[in-house]
């Protein structure tokens, strides 16, 4: 149970920050809103003029103000964390949020808007929703052509006349379904518009349009049903479903400043509202690593765990080689192709080579990768592509042969440590069970027994800087000198790893107390030779003498 | 699922169209799978053509679309795979609704012979002709085509 006490330390601190900073974190809230939209770096200055110039004259400033204070009632975790990172570079302010979290802090902003539109809060929802939660798009649009924008996201009946039919459920006798035509005494429902299924199809049809982040219209025009519709067919709070779908779309669009936490089943998304540091970062070969409320660290540049001392170039590298020569990944490669833009892994299952990236909705080609607009007049480019691929195969096959025996050792080494870092981790769960023991047999106290636990993340942090460190060795030049230094670098830490490791397997509770100078001791010596190591790699870097050769 | 297939069955019995000259399910037995002869538009390349669909209904249907191909293949038209006979359409894909039946599906097809859409192709060759309007050269390739399955 050490891990979760640890948890509540951290709310903890971050609590008191939360505190401290009050009114200054709730600012933050509404600019990060503002500047995820755009998607790019805006002062925040620039920001409020622009919020100002919005509200102003609809007697909206002073509520603002109180809503500034009432926010902090808002469950979200919404303390900023700061990571400090010596050598210069900025730190990174980030937040870690849920999807929860976004749609509230939506819902904020769809009150905002409620004066400027004077529309039911519902109906701004569906518009927001229809311009992704793109505030700006949507007002332009507005302030343009009113009428048309409601017709066309369906909050208008075409023929305008909204009375004609009442929207909801009724029960008739005798209804016959014109999508299952089955005739039946049904609960029926109905939009404005006046067309009528049974409430069995309906529940099907929503059903499998929840996931989709889409506005559902009625199944025979474009009429949109509303939240209220959806919770009244398919029961409490289904909309919520719906709801954050839509902001995951509204999150894999804005993937410059929002990503998910790669660890499995984490429902974490880390928010960087200033994205302009991450430049300095990689150009000082540093990793923007963040952590996420559940505790989980990874790299918000690349979304792989913690690489250090590989930058992200020498990760996604080494990755992509491991990939290629990986057999049971060869069917990706085969089957399917990156996203320009993005990269995710996109399968064609059919349709045609105009591509849209489900993530990003970048629309490219899918036989070039080029982007789609430009393919207005240059079509036959596409019919020309030929896979290059060919020509490695025959030429200098010794070459490729040594660089292969090359990859394989480093890989095998690189291997090595990650599979003793699962073990590792199973290690960890018994670590748990020790400082149980320790506080039940020997009476020490919880906070005493920590060391245990701070002593596996020393070793987990080493083996993982072990581990990228091969990725790095292998992309440097051998014939350095700097190289042999790091390399004497990365048995020394090796040799320190693998000794706390041992250490770490003692069971006998007695023994563990008595050892506890050891633990310390090795353990701050890993953290040295981590740290040591994690330097030398980057000098490398820096230094132009681990490189990416193509 | 069952008495919706049951009713586009009934329909499709007394179905009088211009362009759809027959609209069966391959076997009474099993009413998902169909087949169905379309005739080519007048003042359309295709004219004085038929073609074969085959549509499969899925177990899903109607709240998924039905898979729909023209088969033979080597159907020579711009939002048609040439190789497998796959369609490029709207309805067929993001933009169905439980709504449409088969019947609604062919007539679209049909009205894509003649509304064939440059900007979503599965054919290069054809798009291309038709993009830079070079409607000579596309006309003359879909009959070259055409003329010569039909050998």
């Amino acid at each position: 149970m050490d891990l979760g006490n640890n948890e509540m330390f951290l709310s903890n601190d971050m609590l008191h920050e939360k505190q401290g900073h009050n009114s200054l974190i709730e600012d933050n809230i509404i600019t990060s809103i503002n500047n995820s939209r755009r998607g790019s770096l805006v002062t925040q200055d620039s920001e409020f003029e622009l919020d100002d110039a919005l509200l102003t004259g609809s007697d909206l400033d002073y509520d603002y103000e109180d809503e500034l204070d009432d926010m902090i009632v808002l469950p979200i975790t919404n303390a900023k964390r700061k990571q400090i990172n010596e050598g210069g570079v900025p730190n990174l302010e980030y937040e870690c949020l849920t999807t929860k979290d976004i749609f509230n802090r939506m819902l904020e902003r769809v009150n905002h808007l409620q004066p400027i539109f004077s529309l039911p809060l519902e109906d701004i929802i569906i518009l927001m929703q229809h311009y992704d939660w793109n505030e700006e798009r949507l007002l332009e649009k507005w302030t343009d052509k009113m009428d048309d924008l409601l017709t066309e996201i369906g909050l208008i009946h075409e023929n305008g006349n909204l009375t004609v039919n009442e929207r909801g459920v009724a029960l008739k006798e005798d209804f016959e379904c014109g999508i299952c035509c089955e005739v039946k005494s049904v609960e029926v429902f109905s939009l404005e518009c006046g067309h009528e299924y049974c409430i069995e199809c309906y529940r099907r049809y929503i059903q499998g349009r929840l996931h989709s982040g889409n506005i559902i219209t009625c199944m025979g025009c474009s009429v949109a049903l509303k939240n209220e519709d959806i919770d009244e067919i398919m029961g409490y709070e289904s909309s919520n479903k719906l709801m954050y779908s839509s902001i995951k779309s509204f999150v894999s669009k804005h993937h410059r400043n929002y990503k998910w936490c790669p660890y499995t089943d984490c429902k974490c998304i880390i928010h960087l509202d200033d994205t302009s540091s991450l430049s300095e970062y990689s150009r000082l070969h540093y990793s923007p690593f963040v952590k996420c409320n559940a505790l989980h660290r990874f790299c918000f540049s690349c979304g792989f765990e913690i690489h250090a001392p590989a930058d992200c170039d020498i990760t996604n590298a080494w990755i992509k080689k491991a990939r290629k020569e990986s057999e049971n990944l060869n069917w990706v490669l085969s089957n399917t192709k990156e996203c320009p833009k993005c990269s995710v892994n996109i399968e064609k299952d059919g349709g045609c080579n105009h591509m849209v990236c489900s993530s990003c909705k970048y629309e490219f080609c899918w036989i070039c990768e080029g982007e789609w607009a430009p393919h207005g007049k240059s079509f036959y480019q596409c019919t020309l592509y030929k896979n290059e691929d060919g020509k490695y195969n025959k030429s200098s096959s010794q070459e490729a042969n040594k660089l292969m025996k090359k990859y394989t050792f480093y890989y095998r080494m690189f291997n090595e440590h990650e599979v003793s870092a699962k073990l590792d981790w199973k290690l960890g769960q018994t670590v748990g069970i020790k400082v149980k023991s320790l506080q039940e047999k020997i009476g020490v106290s919880w906070i005493e027994g920590q060391f245990l636990a701070e002593s596996l993340r020393t070793l987990n942090e080493g083996r993982t800087a072990l581990k990228w460190s091969f990725a790095v060795a292998f992309y440097s030049d051998p014939s350095h000198n700097l190289t042999k230094i790091f390399v004497d670098n990365q048995a020394l830490l090796s040799k320190a790893v693998e000794d706390l490791s041992e250490l770490l397997q003692i069971k006998d509770p007695e023994l563990i107390m008595r050892r506890k100078p050891d633990f310390y001791n090795k353990a701050g010596y890993v953290q040295n030779r981590t740290n040591a190591l994690m330097e030398c790699g980057r000098d490398l870097l820096c230094k132009g003498i681990c490189k990416l050769t193509d | 699922m069952e008495s919706r297939i049951l009713k586009e069955y009934k329909d499709s019995r007394s179905l009088q169209s211009q362009y759809i000259l027959a609209l069966d399910p391959i076997s009474t037995d099993d009413l998902t799978h169909w087949e169905c002869t379309i005739k080519g538009p007048l003042h359309s390349p295709f004219a004085n053509h038929t073609f074969k669909l085959r549509i499969d209904i899925p177990q899903t249907y109607p709240l998924t679309t039905p898979i729909c191909k023209f088969e033979p293949f080597a159907m020579p038209h711009p939002n048609v795979n040439f190789e497998t006979g796959e369609i490029c359409l709207d309805i067929l894909d993001t933009n169905w609704s439980p709504v449409f039946n088969i019947q609604y599906i062919v007539e679209a097809i049909v009205w894509l012979l003649n509304e064939p859409n440059f900007k979503s192709p599965l054919n290069l060759d054809l798009a291309n002709l038709l993009r830079f309007d070079d409607l000579k050269a596309y006309h003359d390739l879909i009959s070259y085509h055409l003329n010569n399955s039909a050998k």
